[in-house]
């Protein structure tokens, strides 16, 4: 895999930067004189998170940057064009994770339009290839571009006042944190893992982890620090040590063979995590054991014993998490699923990586079982990614799906969608629900491309063809990246959801005791307008002390001679208070679903306002023609009921 | 949003057809030897597409119903894209000096490349903004000519036949023209519903604007002929400036619209192309007269003769180009001179002609128009100023705010100048007679149109003056220019495709977009920018900074870049980097700047009851001082940037009075009574000097009405303008 090196003269960076400030500037400019205030809160968070994206996006292009100017351009347009809200969110997150995927795939080959370069070659000592080093500034660009996209929307009290109207300082420091200082020590980890497992793998690892955490956060940190520390401790690195001068020096580091990082640091990396979660650092360990035995038996030449270690590593821990309280069993197996998924083509492993395979569906379920804390899953999934090829149509397909994913579940959870938990969402973009046996279809589906991109550039098949196929076919591995893509998008297209009638448009229902009841005839032939399902956004106001499951409103679907379909929304299950988030009301935890889109709102600090959806299946299709949905009448006086989208499908 | 009643239904079915329609285009190109499309930009345009269909088709369940025009604009925008990388791709086929062979032709898939563009934007801009002003009745004409072979709409409108193209009811305008038999004609020339009529017969109005979008297509493809014939040492600059003719507004805005200006620009092009490559006969010698080789000068002959036919106005077009053929031609042979005396005859017969039936259906030979507009003492010397300066600097109606690339077209003419190019000594002699009838006009800013529309016909000599300025496109400054307008043009043209009804502006001084962005922050941005309805300031200072802008950054540094320095994107980047921090600027200065004068009737006032004064769709609007209306107990309320502490305040206004009742105006801050005054005349403007007096910050200054109440008709006071001097 050959990437291309961005121009890292400071000039360059910042004529790259330029236009990124700039739009960021014009952003917080109008966030500043809105008259609005929710709908300035918003743009100056827009401005915030996407601004962040433009800068890192910027920053890890290749020079010229059409996508460092025209990405800014885009997101300016939209911020001050379009009216405030999820519609304007959505836009403006999807530009900005588009620059970022551009700036991403113009750096990799795939991107880049130039044919690979020859084979890297090989070390003298070690059966792994010598490979130049990923290019710092770069991968540190795209590690906070991706951490603003994914976590995100734990920034948005970043402008909260402190007490006395001081600065809040802890927010601040959090905020620092977690915005610069974890990606860069993921960026630094996968610099380190880039040395030691090839650049190809640690990008695959680097990606199946920010999924599984999601974004970069102290387990999927654990998790990558563990596989390149215990990596670099089991073997020597031919290329990298420290030179007389504190720096790297490739010419003194062929010759010393030293390690790459020192192994006292190696060992608190290791030995850190446990102050903070032991099962967590326990199975980041574990994971990165079965790395570092794998690299190193491949170092030297060896297929003995040794390879086997990581399995029994994790089949230990898996037996340990066994003993341990945890998750139910349901739970495990589906969570375990999450491996697979995100790195298929491990099943598809080599011979010599076989073992690596096998521990990281080992720890899978013991980190499901036993590891409680957010991104349980990221030290195997991590893992799995060095199980995969370091070339061929494989490992091709694999990183366009990897690929795919991030940028998948990038968009979930930067606003409005905000899913803490993006995964499930990204795989139903393409029909695949969370689980084995969409993780099955995943691993078959993997499979069928890389064959057929083997079949399709194979030289006898190929010679056949027109020029212009052997062209778009390439080698194995450009025709695995393109028919991957290829198939990704028709996935997508085919599964996109059902269009159903919207019944009414931008500006809400609110039923509250005024107005306790909305109805209206669904135009349609005779017979009425069959139904099948009914999607209901809303939310509810002063609702903080409705205990779950209170009624809330009843939908009725009329049809002259039937009887009513009649659906009731509740609270928790159905929709939820829209407020939930308020400093004033977190205390009381509102009993809420998991929203479905979210706005910055503003009372004192800006937090997310939610609407949720709700969606009522029938058996067999209705045949309505009239609707009403009328707001329960024995609730609070102030309780009103805000309906943002009421579909129905057909 | 569901089925038919998404707006994006006719976009999304365009798109396979598009995509068909540009691949066939690219395989003829790359056997016709055009370099291929870069293969990344093709990936990326792949992905980009199946994202916006997918985003165009999830929108509605997503419950992001209300994202369609950013998903248009992303999908239209995607259509411009690619026709320019397409049209890039087909610069070998115009080799290195293309027109040293004059019998040679740009291949006509300089034509396709927009042609097929246009026709993809057609659905969606066609199905946003329904026909306006002279529109309708050009396709009601198209309709009759079509069905009744006539131009009596009287049985159509009694058929209501406008029902084909317009949702709401189109009737006859004032004066016009009435038969003896009941027949209603439209003042409208026919020539253009001519052209139209067997599109609109085929395919009803969508034939009839797929006709126009071929036909700006044609007239990009002319351009292109018309620039390599005046720079042939140029080919890859006159591609160029013919991409941006064609992808960039007006005329990407222009193109499926029926209005007569573009088929006036085909055939200002043609003409002006048959005098610059001399007609010769089939010998190769240099035409004679008309009876050696007539056909030779048939473009040029027709061309002049139909322009007037188009539109009276344009006969000063066909006269300039006449005089350019003259001048050019002067040291010819006796035959050539002889050919242009026999077309002088023949546009003296034509405007005689139609002078002759104007006078037979209207009364009048110029059908509404009076000689008096023609008549240049008639005019005022800062009218005919305000005007042309409002055709290319106005912020609602000029070609520059519209699409701020076309700024290049200052130094280009600069540039021209110094260098005695023809082309831009061409473009001045038929523009200038024309803008000195265009500019003084009440209306020279169109009306019911998207901007620069009496400017849209000499567009295209526009684009061939800027061949020379994007042959020096490489420098550091260059670049930077370039960036700053392309960045500037990229924003406003999204904001076009996706709102197409955004670029029609009511001529009182204000926008759309500058009346959104004053509403959100509340304050007055719309002051930061020229307008020649509403002179201010702004109106004086932009002509001369931007032109200098333009001009000196251009030129500067005088050296090229040097080999090592900053890479070429950076510039351009820079200059992206300026447009976006000059953006960031105006909510500041609308914000900061202290409130001077106040329009009560902006967007940005508070308006606690009362209306618009004249109503919204009135016809030359820019002939009435536009204002605010309150009757007692209505009120205006203005925020104030406080420029100090105390001001003075004069306001103007008219007194209605419609009973006998007192009415009082009072000025407050906030609630703290500053002043009062009491109207003794009606129906004169009067200027009203206020204070001077404490203003508190922070307070808006508000105008109440006052009077006893009363039922029926109440009195009324027109608020025109606040002033508010600071003290």
């Amino acid at each position: 895999m050959t990437l291309h090196r961005p121009d890292s003269s400071t000039a360059a960076l910042g004529a790259c930067l330029a236009a990124p400030l700039a739009a960021i500037l014009a952003m917080a400019s109008l966030a500043r004189f809105q008259a609005d205030p929710v709908a300035a809160a918003e743009t100056g968070y827009l401005a915030f998170v996407a601004g962040v994206a433009l800068l890192a996006a910027a920053a890890a292009a290749r020079r010229p940057a059409v996508e460092g100017v025209v990405g800014p351009l885009l997101v300016v347009t939209a911020t001050w064009t379009l009216p405030e809200g999820p519609t304007r969110g959505a836009v403006v997150a999807a530009l900005a994770a588009a620059t970022l995927v551009v700036a991403a795939w113009r750096w990799l080959p795939a991107g880049s339009g130039r044919p690979a370069a020859a084979e890297p070659a090989t070390g003298a000592a070690d059966r792994e290839p010598v490979e130049p080093a990923l290019p710092g500034v770069t991968v540190a660009a795209l590690a906070l571009g991706i951490q603003v996209l994914l976590r995100g929307g734990e920034l948005v009290a970043l402008g909260a006042a402190g007490p006395g109207g001081g600065v809040a300082w802890l927010p601040a420091i959090r905020a620092a944190v977690l915005l610069v200082g974890f990606p860069a020590v993921g960026a630094a980890a996968v610099l380190a893992l880039a040395r030691l497992h090839g650049r190809r793998r640690a990008l695959l690892a680097a990606a199946a982890v920010l999924v599984a955490g999601p974004g970069f956060r102290p387990a999927t940190l654990a998790a990558l620090l563990a596989l390149a520390a215990t990596s670099s401790l089991l073997s020597r690195d031919p290329r990298a040590a420290w030179g007389p001068g504190g720096g790297l020096d490739r010419r003194h580091l062929l010759q010393s063979g030293r390690r790459l990082v020192p192994p006292g640091l190696a060992l608190t990396i290791l030995a850190a995590p446990f102050a903070w979660d032991p099962r967590a650092a326990a199975v980041s360990l574990a994971a990165g054991l079965a790395g570092g035995v794998a690299l190193a038996v491949s170092r030297k030449r060896s297929t003995g014993g040794w390879a086997w270690a990581g399995p029994a590593v994790a089949g230990a821990a898996c037996a340990g998490a066994l003993l341990l309280a945890g998750r139910p069993a349901g739970e495990v197996v589906g969570l375990a699923a999450l491996v697979p998924l995100a790195v298929p083509a491990l099943a598809l492993a080599e011979r010599e990586r076989v073992p690596v395979a096998l521990a990281a569906l080992l720890l899978a379920f013991a980190a499901a079982r036993g590891v409680l804390v957010e991104g349980a899953l990221a030290a195997p999934a991590g893992l799995a990614a060095l199980a995969v090829p370091r070339r061929g149509p494989l490992a091709a397909v694999q990183g366009t799906w990897s690929g795919a994913l991030l940028a998948a579940a990038c968009l979930a959870a930067a606003y409005p969608w905000l899913r803490p938990w993006p995964l499930p969402d990204a795989l139903r973009l393409v029909g695949i629900v969370p689980g084995w046996p969409g993780a099955l279809l995943v691993v078959a589906g993997v499979a069928a491309l890389a064959g057929l991109a083997v079949l399709v550039s194979r030289a006898g098949w190929a010679d056949r063809a027109s020029p212009a196929f052997r062209r778009w076919a390439g080698g194995p591995e450009t025709a695995g990246a393109r028919l991957a893509a290829g198939a990704l998008a028709a996935l997508v297209l085919l599964h996109l959801p059902a269009a159903g009638a919207a019944l009414f448009g931008a500006r809400p229902l609110v039923l509250d005791r005024e107005r306790p009841i909305w109805s209206a005839t669904i135009p349609a032939g005779d017979g009425g307008a069959p139904v099948r399902a009914i999607v209901v956004d809303s939310a509810l106001a002063n609702s903080a002390e409705l205990p779950a499951g209170t009624p809330i409103a009843t939908l009725r679907l009329q049809s002259p001679g039937r009887t009513d379909r009649i659906w009731t929304l509740r609270v928790g299950t159905d929709t939820g208070e829209w407020a939930a988030d308020r400093p004033d009301l977190q205390a009381l935890q509102p009993p809420a679903p998991e929203p479905w889109t979210s706005w910055v709102a503003v009372d004192g600090g800006a937090y997310f306002g939610h609407r949720y959806r709700a969606r009522r299946r029938f058996p067999e299709p209705f045949p309505a023609e009239g609707i009403e949905l009328s707001l329960r009448p024995d609730l609070p006086p102030a309780v009103g009921l805000s309906v943002y989208h009421l579909e129905l499908r057909p | 949003m569901s089925g038919w009643d998404d707006p994006l239904r006719t976009t999304l079915l365009a798109v396979p057809p598009a995509v068909v329609a540009f691949g066939a285009i690219a395989w003829a190109a790359r056997r016709r030897g055009s370099r291929p499309i870069p293969a990344a930009l093709l990936r990326f345009e792949l992905a980009a597409l199946v994202a916006l269909v997918a985003a165009a088709l999830a929108r509605g369940t997503l419950g992001l119903a209300g994202a369609a025009p950013a998903v248009a604009a992303g999908l239209l925008g995607l259509a411009v894209v690619h026709a320019g990388a397409q049209l890039h791709a087909l610069r070998p086929l115009l080799g290195e000096r293309p027109a040293t062979d004059r019998g040679a032709r740009p291949s006509w898939l300089f034509f396709a490349v927009p042609a097929v563009l246009y026709l993809a934007l057609l659905p969606w801009s066609a199905e946003r903004r329904a026909p306006d002003g002279d529109e309708p009745y050009y396709l009601l004409l198209a309709h009759s000519l079509a069905y009744d072979f006539d131009t009596d709409l009287a049985n159509n409108y009694a058929a209501a036949d406008w029902r084909f193209s317009m949702e709401r009811p189109v009737g006859p305008q004032p004066g016009d023209p009435r038969g003896p038999a009941g027949q209603v004609y439209s003042r409208h020339n026919p020539l253009l519903p001519l052209f139209l009529a067997p599109a609109y017969r085929l395919a009803g109005k969508i034939g009839a604007l797929a006709a126009m979008a071929l036909l700006a297509a044609l007239l990009v493809w002319l351009t292109l002929r018309l620039a390599l014939r005046y720079f042939p040492d140029h080919p890859g600059e006159g591609l160029l400036a013919s991409g941006l003719l064609g992808l960039a507004p007006p005329l990407l805005l222009y193109a499926h619209q029926v209005w007569v200006e573009v088929p006036a620009a085909v055939l200002t092009v043609v003409a002006l192309t048959a005098i610059v490559e001399r007609p010769r006969s089939r010998g190769g010698a240099p035409a004679g007269g008309l009876g050696a080789g007539a056909a030779a000068w048939l473009p040029l002959a027709s061309a002049l003769a139909l322009l007037p036919l188009l539109k009276i106005r344009f006969v000063l077009i066909s006269a300039a180009l006449l005089g350019v053929a003259f001048l050019r031609w002067s040291g010819g042979n006796a035959g050539a001179r002889r050919a242009l005396v026999a077309m002088t005859c023949l546009l003296a017969a034509t405007l005689g002609g139609l002078m002759v039936v104007n006078q037979a259906l209207f009364a009048n030979p110029l059908k509404i128009h009076s000689w008096s507009e023609l008549t240049l003492p008639a005019v005022s010397l800062s009218s005919t100023i305000e005007g042309f300066l409002g055709l290319f600097w106005d912020a609602a109606f000029g070609l520059f705010a519209f699409s701020p690339i076309w700024l290049l077209a200052v130094p280009a003419l600069a540039l021209g100048a110094v260098r005695r190019s023809a082309a831009a000594g061409h473009l001045a002699a038929v523009a200038l007679p024309y803008l000195l009838l265009a500019a003084p006009r009440a209306e020279w800013y169109g009306g019911w149109s998207p901007p620069f529309r009496y400017g849209v016909v000499l567009l295209p000599l526009l684009a061939v003056v800027l061949v020379p300025l994007f042959a020096e496109r490489h420098r550091a400054g260059a670049r930077l220019v370039l960036g700053v307008l392309g960045a500037a043009t990229v924003a406003l043209t999204l904001v076009w495709l996706a709102v197409p009804g955004a670029s029609y502006d009511l001529a009182d001084g204000r926008t759309r977009l500058l009346d959104a962005l004053s509403a959100e922050i509340a304050a007055d941005a719309a002051r930061l920018f020229p307008s020649y309805v509403r002179p201010r300031p702004a109106s004086w200072l932009w002509p001369p900074l931007s032109a200098a802008f333009a001009v000196l950054a251009w030129w500067l540094p005088r050296h090229r870049r040097k080999a090592g320095g900053q890479p070429p994107g950076a510039a351009l980047a820079a200059g992206a980097a300026l447009f976006l921090a000059a953006a960031a600027a105006v909510p500041a200065l609308a914000s900061l700047l202290p409130t001077r004068v106040a329009e009560p009737e902006d967007p940005w006032v508070i308006h606690r009851g009362g209306h618009v004064h004249p109503e919204t769709w009135i016809i030359t609007r820019s002939n009435f001082r536009g204002g605010w209306v309150i009757r007692p107990g209505e009120s205006v309320e203005i925020p104030l940037v406080p420029g100090g502490d105390r001001a003075r305040v004069t306001v103007e206004a008219r007194f209605g009075r419609n009973n006998p009742d007192p009415l009082t105006l009072e000025l407050l801050a906030g609630d703290e009574p500053l002043a009062s005054w009491q109207p003794v005349s009606a129906g004169d403007w009067q200027r009203i000097e206020l204070g001077p007096f404490a203003l508190p910050r922070g307070r808006p200054l508000v105008l109440r009405a006052t009077g006893p109440p009363r039922a029926g008709r109440q009195n009324g006071l027109l608020l025109d303008r606040v002033e508010v001097e600071w003290l």
